[in-house]
C-alpha cells in the first residue's frame, strides 16, 4: 500500500511537471540557505580541527567592567593583566593558555613582502589546541621562557613564503626581529576563533612588557580540562571568583576605577550565543539563541509551507476526478488523507534532497571565494538527519490541512465537477 | 439484493430547491440485470449515486444484501463500496496520470492484498473486457471505447457482486456500444452479477431483465 501511494506520488509529479517544479524550487530554495546556515553553525559549534577537543575546552574572550557608580563601562575582549589574575589560577582548571588575537603584520624574506595575522603565545597554547604539524613542531615551554624567537607558520604562509621546500630553521622577519621557523601547521578556519591566524610566536618575544598591566583588550585564554563535566563546575568558579574576590583596577591613563566585572568561561555555542545576543552580563544567553535559531528556521520554511498549501489547495479541483473515483471504489477519508500526506512529504523529501546537493556547492563556491578564511565546509551527518526531518515535519505540516479538504471532498460532486 | 424503500432526496441550491428523488421504493434481485431509462434530468444518475451509497437520501432506507445502511458511518460505506460494488460512470473518470493497469488495480488498493496478488487481479479483468495488450498504455492513448472498456475492468477488478453503470454506452458509436453491452451480459450470465444500467438507448434497454423508468424524480410502472 505505502510502496504504491509512492509509486503513485512519483507518476504524479512526473506527470504534473510544473506544479511539482514550482513547488519544489520554493521548498529547494529555503532548504538551500537552511542547510549552508546550519553547516556554517555547525561547523562553528564543532571544529574539526585544531579546536577539536572543544569539549574539553573553555575560552575567555569577552570583559566588561564598570566602576563602582556603573556610570562608566567599557567591553572588549579582555587584556593579560586580567587574564593572568583572574583565569590562569583557576583551581579545576587542568591547563590555561593566554594568548593575544591575531594582528597584521609585514613579514620580510629575501626583500619579498608577505601580511599575515600573528598570535602571541604561550607553550600550553598548543598542547591544548590540536594543530596538525605538517613541518616541525610548536615551541616548548622552555623557549617560551628563555623568549627565544622562534616561530610556527601556517601552510599558507609557507607556501608563499618557502614555495614546496622546507621551512624549519628558515628565517623570517616581522616586527623589526627576526625569528626562526619551528613548525609548520595546517591553516585553521577562521570559525576556529582562538586557533586561527598565519604565524604564532612567543609573547616572551615581544618588544615591549607592557601588555602584562593591560586590563582590557587585545587577549583571550583557553581553559583545559580533561574530562566534560568539569567544564561547568569550571563556570561556576570562574563567575565565583569575579563575584566575590575581584579586586578594583584603577584603570591607567584614566581615572576610572573598575569595582564590577562581567566575563565568563564560554563554550563555543555559549561564545557564539554572546556575540549575537550581544549579552552583557554573566549569562551568554544559551536559550534565547537555541530559541532564536529554531524560531527563524521555522519562520523561513513557513513561506515555502505557505505556499505549498496554496498550490494544494487551489490543485483540489484539478484533482477531483481521482478523488470522486477513490472514494467510489472504497477509499475512506483516512485513505486519502495519507496518501496526499506521502505525496506531500516525499515532495519535501526530494526538495530536501535536492536542496543538500545544492549546498554543497555553495559551500564550495564559499570556500572557493574565501569568504571564511581557510574553512573547510563540509556537510555532516547531523545536518543531513536535522534536514530530512524539518522537510518531513513541514511536509507534514503544509500537507495536512489541503489534504484533510481533498478527502473530505463528496464523491459525487467530486465526479460532477471533472464531468 | 438491494431494496429502496421511500427514498427521497432533494438538492438545495442557493434559493431553488431541486426535489431529484420522490418516494422510490425498488427492489432489485441479485443476479438480475436492470436498465433505467428515463429523460435528461429525471434522477437516473441520483439513483443509481444512492443505490451505491455514494449519496445519502435525505428520507427513506436502503438495504444491500440484507443490511440496512441507514446509521453507517463513511468509513464502513467505503467498505461496502469497496467490497460489494462496481461503478461505471457517465463520463469514463480514469485517472490520467495513472497507466491502465494502476486504473484498474485501484478498488483492490482499498483492501488487503499483496501487490503481486493485486496484479493479477487486474490482468484478469483487462483480459475480460480484450485489453490486456494496453494495459501499460495512458488512458489518453485509447480510443473512446477502450477507455470505457478500462472502466468497466476497473468496476469488476474487485469481483463486487452489484455493477451499476450510468450510461456505459452514452459516448460511443453503435459498434462500440454493443461490444460493452455483451461484456456486461457476460458478467450478469457467467458471474452473476446484478447489474443496473442507465441508458437512453432502447434496444440496450430491451436486452435486459427487467426496465425501470424515471420520470420527474419517480418510478412509472
Ligand atoms: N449536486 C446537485 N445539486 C443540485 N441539484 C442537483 C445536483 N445533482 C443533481 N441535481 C439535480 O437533480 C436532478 C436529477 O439529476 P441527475 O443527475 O440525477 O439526472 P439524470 O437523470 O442523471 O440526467 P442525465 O440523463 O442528464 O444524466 C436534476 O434536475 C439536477 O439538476
Ligand atoms: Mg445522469
Amino acid at each position: 500500500m505505502f510502496k504504491n501511494y509512492l509509486i503513485i506520488a512519483l507518476k504524479v509529479f512526473q506527470k504534473r511537471k510544473f506544479f511539482t517544479f514550482i513547488n519544489l524550487f520554493g521548498i529547494v530554495l529555503t532548504m538551500s540557505v537552511l542547510v549552508v546556515g546550519l553547516t556554517l553553525l555547525e561547523n562553528y559549534i564543532y571544529p574539526g580541527h585544531a579546536e577539536k577537543n572543544h569539549d574539553n575546552m573553555l575560552s575567555v574572550s569577552y570583559l566588561r567592567a564598570l566602576n563602582k557608580e556603573r556610570t562608566q563601562s567599557s567591553s572588549s575582549d579582555p587584556g593579560y593583566y586580567f587574564l593572568n589574575k583572574y583565569v590562569k589560577p583557576l583551581k579545576s582548571a587542568d591547563k590555561v593558555s593566554i594568548f593575544s588575537s591575531p594582528r597584521m603584520v609585514s613579514v620580510y624574506l629575501d626583500g619579498q613582502q608577505v601580511k599575515s595575522r600573528m598570535r602571541l603565545t604561550d607553550a600550553d597554547y598548543f598542547s591544548i589546541l590540536d594543530f596538525n604539524f605538517k613541518q616541525g613542531s610548536a615551541y616548548q615551554q622552555d623557549d617560551f621562557e628563555q623568549g627565544r624567537s622562534v616561530a610556527v607558520i601556517n601552510q599558507h604562509t609557507k607556501s608563499l613564503l618557502f614555495n614546496d621546500g622546507n621551512a624549519i630553521g628558515e628565517k623570517i622577519k616581522f616586527d623589526e626581529k627576526v625569528f626562526t621557523v619551528v613548525g609548520v601547521v595546517d591553516n585553521v578556519s577562521l570559525l576556529e576563533q582562538d586557533a586561527y591566524s598565519d604565524i604564532w610566536v612567543p609573547y616572551t618575544t615581544a618588544p615591549s612588557s607592557s601588555y602584562k598591566t593591560d586590563f582590557m583588550g587585545g587577549w583571550g585564554a583557553l581553559i583545559y580540562v580533561d574530562s566534560e563535566d568539569k567544564r561547568q563546575f569550571i563556570q561556576s568558579e570562574y563567575i565565583n571568583a569575579l563575584k566575590n574576590h575581584f579586586e578594583p583596577y584603577a584603570s591607567t591613563g584614566s581615572d576610572t576605577v573598575y569595582a564590577t566585572v562581567y566575563s565568563t568561561a564560554d563554550t563555543k555555542f555559549s561564545r557564539l550565543a554572546r556575540d549575537i545576543n550581544n549579552s552583557r552580563t554573566f549569562d551568554t544567553g544559551d536559550d534565547q539563541l537555541l530559541l532564536m535559531l529554531g524560531l527563524i528556521a521555522i519562520a523561513f520554511m513557513l513561506l515555502p509551507s505557505i505556499n505549498m498549501i496554496n498550490l494544494n489547495v487551489s490543485r483540489i479541483l484539478e484533482r477531483s476526478t481521482e478523488i470522486g473515483v477513490r472514494k467510489s471504489f472504497g477509499a475512506s477519508s483516512g485513505h486519502l488523507v495519507i496518501q496526499f500526506l506521502i505525496e506531500n512529504i516525499l515532495l519535501t523529501l526530494i526538495g530536501a534532497a535536492v536542496s543538500l546537493i545544492i549546498s554543497i556547492g555553495i559551500l564550495e563556491y564559499i570556500e572557493y571565494l574565501g569568504l571564511i578564511p581557510y574553512a573547510e565546509l563540509s556537510i555532516n551527518t547531523s545536518v543531513v538527519v536535522i534536514t530530512l526531518v524539518l522537510s518531513i515535519f513541514f511536509g507534514t505540516l503544509s500537507g495536512i490541512y489541503p489534504a484533510y479538504r481533498m478527502s473530505k471532498l463528496n464523491p459525487v460532486i467530486a465526479l460532477k465537477g471533472a464531468a | 439484493m438491494i431494496k429502496l424503500n421511500n427514498v427521497n432526496k432533494t438538492y438545495f441550491t442557493d434559493k431553488i430547491e431541486t426535489i431529484a428523488l420522490h418516494n422510490i421504493s425498488l427492489e432489485v434481485e441479485t443476479g438480475e440485470f436492470v436498465s433505467i431509462m428515463g429523460p435528461s434530468g429525471c434522477g437516473k444518475s441520483t439513483l443509481l449515486n444512492i443505490i451505491g451509497l455514494l449519496d445519502k437520501p435525505n428520507e427513506g432506507s436502503i438495504t444491500l444484501e440484507q443490511e440496512n445502511v441507514e446509521q453507517y458511518k463513511e468509513k464502513q460505506l467505503a467498505k461496502i463500496r469497496n467490497e460489494k460494488i462496481g461503478f461505471i460512470f457517465q463520463g469514463f473518470h480514469l485517472i490520467p496520470e495513472l497507466r491502465v493497469i494502476d486504473n484498474v488495480e485501484l478498488p483492490l488498493l482499498y483492501r488487503k492484498i499483496s501487490s503481486k496478488k493485486r496484479r493479477e487481479l487486474a490482468l484478469e479483468a483487462l483480459e475480460k473486457v480484450g485489453l490486456s495488450a494496453r494495459s501499460h498504455h495512458f488512458p489518453s492513448q485509447l480510443s473512446g471505447g477502450q477507455q470505457q472498456r478500462v472502466a468497466i475492468a476497473r468496476a469488476i477488478t474487485g469481483k463486487p457482486s452489484l455493477l451499476l453503470a450510468d450510461e456505459p454506452t452514452g459516448n460511443l458509436d453503435s459498434h462500440m456500444g454493443d461490444e460493452i453491452m455483451q461484456i456486461l451480459e457476460d458478467l450478469n450470465k457467467n458471474e452473476n452479477t446484478t447489474i443496473i444500467m442507465v441508458t437512453h438507448d432502447d434496444d440496450e434497454a430491451k436486452r435486459t431483465d427487467r426496465l425501470i423508468r424515471v420520470f420527474d424524480g419517480q418510478l412509472i410502472h
